[in-house]
């Protein structure tokens, strides 16, 4: 019947597909890379690692300075440009967090895309372990985050929220407070529990 | 398919200091405040800005609720009917029309659309897949044609499994109950190389016998198997390509009535389903820059599927294009083609006919995001055309406004058409639905006289307009509160009517002529809201209200109906790190079911379940859970004919699960 015989070429069809996809999405990569917000957030983070202290606790390791990445796809993929780089003398190393559990010996988390009350509860857990948190929310008053990204034009700025920072026992360097575009006060309001 | 990500930004911008990741990793802080991208503006469109009514049920209310297979997932989706029939079947449905067959709701696994072509429905008994796996389930109330395609006329539920960078490890499950007689599942994640990442699963099930509502045994206990896996692998920072599949056999004992063409006329008898499937997907999501993407996807799907009344196999191959693309700030641009081909093969029991039959479909769509004032306003147009065997062309337009009035206030609305295209059963069958015994009345012939359902090759499609205004609120910082209104208007719905009976050897044959003659409206509103009473305790409640109305012509109105109100309330309660407790309480109002001439009402009931779960070990968790607590029994739906009426149970078991 040639109904059978076309479909034969279906599956002949879809399994050339599955063999080429790989080749042709190898040329891809030969395209110029430019650069996208996340690697821009990512040098960023490697800013914000430089010039902030954590506390001495045995709980994080001693060489190495842990950056967590938690939520969606571009960010875990684009963040491994802050893999390996020198940070103080620490060598960074990036982690992908994929349970809440997990976090606990992170010295970073930036987190994206996760539901409001999962991500309240990490907020929670990381002021508890020291973590040094990075949202992208639109603002941070919506935020439990210490650090919150936002969109200015076509650049990007931050803020911080230093209610929270000496809540999770970090210091931050008196130049990134500079920076940032809110500064300490009024942040008990948002700093809810 | 449709990613919840989407990117809103400018065109490409060549800044030339930007061109190596090594440059920019040596800038200060103070020069990358100054620096200009190619993208910002990306913004996650989170649920709070989706001008549609979506709910989406996330891997912890899998979890909390203590649910153990996907159609009972459903139930926390507020607009969603799900009602069970026996031990294995289900009547699931969006905004009215449920019934077992219903045929206005598309479901997708993993952008695999699971539909069966011969009644365009969907066998919710095999679609199963680890449920620790899932990351979430979005349930899109009202139409959702323009994007995912036909049959999208009252909702689309799209189950989505997580990457296999979320899943390594193993994970062990065993358990088992008073209902759930014994389930265990085997799973395993690994890094295979460098940014490549897989699983594999086998899970495996035993569920028990309910009672018919007429006293003993439904006799309807089923068992499946599962297996699969998953493999994602990010080839670089622009391509990601995933190749998944998984194969289910399953044996079902149902009790059913089936018509026959000589005496006795009818047999009530026990038999055994068995259902098998397989399937392949691959799929290649390529980002060109954070204002162009696009995905390139491919499956085979097989299922078989042999019962007392239809033994039938169907191999599907479908090829999906589609890409992302924002032009001039403004637009925010989604554009695909997608082809489907479908070959059938039929064997039906004697005295009905059902023709083995390919068929194919082909569509393109296109929708456009317009912000017409930055960050407040913006206007969706699109429309989907697709291409069938039966009626040709569908075009399903649909407009979307949303209003982001406040950080707190946000409004929607839409208006959209839609078409449930004609399966393989209404347009060329010919089936036995009944014999009457001669001098049975009302048949009072000396001859026994069957009914056959006949199919239509002028069956059209079954048509809607729907209007829909939506509401979101957070009037606090711990409430949140989604509402939506919709009325919908139906066109062209099937029908049934007696065609003129042909007497011949003896037999008489009274065919019932498929038709589309019948025309309704429903209405409604739902609302979903989750309140953090503090931080251990959360709510979630959801709601809603449906009226049906069909104007039939005909006697027979074949039309089901569902309930005008579901109510669903859970709480997930964390009394410490290691223990939480869970309760769900539904109601369901009784309602009508006219699946049949005879009308059957079924009375509103009330379950509740509960959960206790606790976290022995950082790798162990055990849980204990009782369901339907309230009432020994209940009934919740009937099925025209073949199946008896049957009661739900209450039911308990146990859950061991490791994680290492």
């Amino acid at each position: 019947m040639t109904t059978v015989k076309h479909y034969k070429n279906r599956i002949l069809s879809f399994m050339i597909v599955l063999i080429f996809l790989p080749a042709l999405s190898g040329n891809a990569a030969l395209r110029p890379n430019l650069t996208d917000e996340y690697q821009l957030k990512a040098a960023f983070t490697l800013n914000f690692a430089r010039l902030t202290q954590w506390p001495q606790t045995p709980n994080k390791p001693q060489e190495q300075l842990l950056i967590c990445v938690m939520g969606n796809e571009l960010l875990k993929s684009t963040f491994s440009i802050i893999n390996e780089q020198n940070i103080n003398g620490k060598q960074s190393r990036l982690k992908i967090i994929t349970r809440r559990h997990d976090i606990k010996t992170c010295h970073i988390l930036m987190i994206s895309g996760i539901k409001q009350s999962n991500m309240r509860q990490i907020f929670k857990l990381s002021r508890q372990h020291n973590i040094l948190t990075i949202s992208e929310l639109p603002d941070i008053s919506q935020s439990e985050a210490v650090v919150n990204f936002i969109d200015e034009g076509n650049k990007i700025k931050f803020q911080i929220n230093h209610y929270h920072a000496r809540q999770s026992g970090l210091k931050i360097s008196s130049r990134l407070l500079k920076l940032a575009q809110i500064s300490s006060h009024n942040y008990k309001k948002s700093g809810r529990e | 398919m449709h990613d919840t990500i989407y990117y809103e930004n400018n065109p490409p911008n060549h800044n030339e200091v930007l061109n190596s990741e090594q440059n920019i990793l040596a800038l200060d802080i103070e020069d990358l405040l100054n620096i200009e991208v190619t993208s910002v503006g990306k913004k996650e469109q989170t649920l709070s800005d989706v001008a549609a009514a979506v709910f989406v049920i996330t891997e912890d209310d899998i979890k909390q609720s203590g649910v153990t297979n996907i159609p009972e997932a459903l139930r926390m989706a507020p607009g969603i009917e799900v009602a069970r029939i026996n031990s294995s079947k289900w009547a699931i449905s969006s905004r009215g029309f449920n019934s077992r067959f219903a045929n206005k709701l598309l479901v997708m696994i993993d952008g695999r659309t699971v539909y069966t072509p011969s009644f365009s429905g969907v066998y919710w008994e095999v679609q199963d897949t680890v449920l620790e796996d899932v990351e979430r389930i979005e349930v899109i109330r009202g139409p959702g044609a323009t994007l995912w395609g036909t049959n999208a006329i009252n909702g689309v539920i799209n189950i989505i499994t997580k990457h296999s960078i979320d899943t390594l490890g193993t994970l062990a499950v065993v358990g088992g109950g008073t209902y759930e007689k014994a389930f265990t599942t085997f799973r395993h994640g690994e890094e295979i190389s460098k940014n490549t990442f897989g699983r594999a699963y086998i899970k495996g099930f035993k569920r028990g016998n309910y009672e018919l509502s007429s006293g003993g045994t439904a006799d309807d206990n089923w068992k499946m198997f599962q297996g699969g896996g998953r493999i994602d692998s990010q080839l670089n920072h622009r391509d990601q390509f995933t190749i998944q599949g998984d194969f289910y056999q399953g044996r079902i004992s149902e009790e059913m009535t089936t018509p026959l063409l000589s005496a006795p006329y009818s047999l009530y008898s026990s038999d055994t389903t068995n259902t098998s499937g397989a399937n392949l997907l691959g799929r290649w999501q390529h980002t060109e820059s954070l204002s162009s993407d696009y995905t390139l996807q491919a499956y085979y799907d097989y299922t078989s599927r042999d019962d007392t009344i239809l033994d039938n196999n169907h191999h599907i191959f479908d090829l999906d294009f589609n890409h992302h693309i924002s032009v001039h700030k403004h637009h925010d641009i989604v554009w695909g083609v997608g082809y489907r081909y479908i070959k059938g093969d039929y064997d039906v029991t004697s005295g009905s006919t059902l023709n083995s039959e390919s068929e194919q479909l082909y569509n393109f769509f296109i929708q456009d995001e317009i912000s017409l004032i930055d960050d407040t306003l913006w206007l969706t147009l699109g429309s989907k055309f697709e291409h069938n065997d039966y009626t040709d062309w569908e075009v399903q337009p649909s407009a979307r406004i949303f209003w982001n009035l406040h950080k707190q206030h946000k409004l929607w609305s839409s208006i959209s058409h839609a078409a449930r295209t004609p399966s393989r059963f209404e347009y060329d069958s010919s089936t036995l639905v009944g014999t009457l015994a001669p001098n049975s009345p009302p048949n009072t012939t000396p001859y026994p006289a069957s009914y056959f359902l006949i199919g239509n090759n002028d069956f059209k499609s079954e048509e809607m307009t729907s209007v829909e205004i939506g509401y979101r609120v957070i009037p606090t910082r711990t409430i949140s509160i989604d509402m939506s209104i919709y009325y919908s208007e139906y066109d062209n719905l099937r029908d049934f009517s007696y065609g003129n009976a042909v007497v011949n050897n003896n037999t008489i044959s009274i065919p019932l002529l498929i038709n589309n003659e019948q025309s309704g409206y429903t209405s409604g509103f739902e609302i979903a809201s989750h309140w953090q009473s503090s931080p251990q305790l959360n709510w979630d409640l959801s709601y809603n209200y449906m009226d049906q109305t069909i104007n039939s012509q005909n006697v027979d109105n074949l039309q089901s109906n569902s309930p005008h109100q579901n109510l669903s309330l859970r709480s997930n309660f964390e009394l410490n790190d290691a223990i939480e407790i869970n309760l769900w309480l539904k109601y369901t109002d009784s309602f009508e079911s006219r699946i049949t001439s005879n009308e059957m009402k079924i009375d509103d009931y009330t379950t509740l379940d509960i959960r206790l779960a606790w976290q022995v070990t950082k790798n162990m968790n055990l849980s204990l859970v009782g369901q339907n607590l309230l009432e020994s029994e209940h009934i919740e739906y009937i099925e025209s004919g073949s199946v008896k009426p049957t009661e739900i149970e209450r039911g308990a078991y146990l859950k061991l699960l490791w994680k290492y």
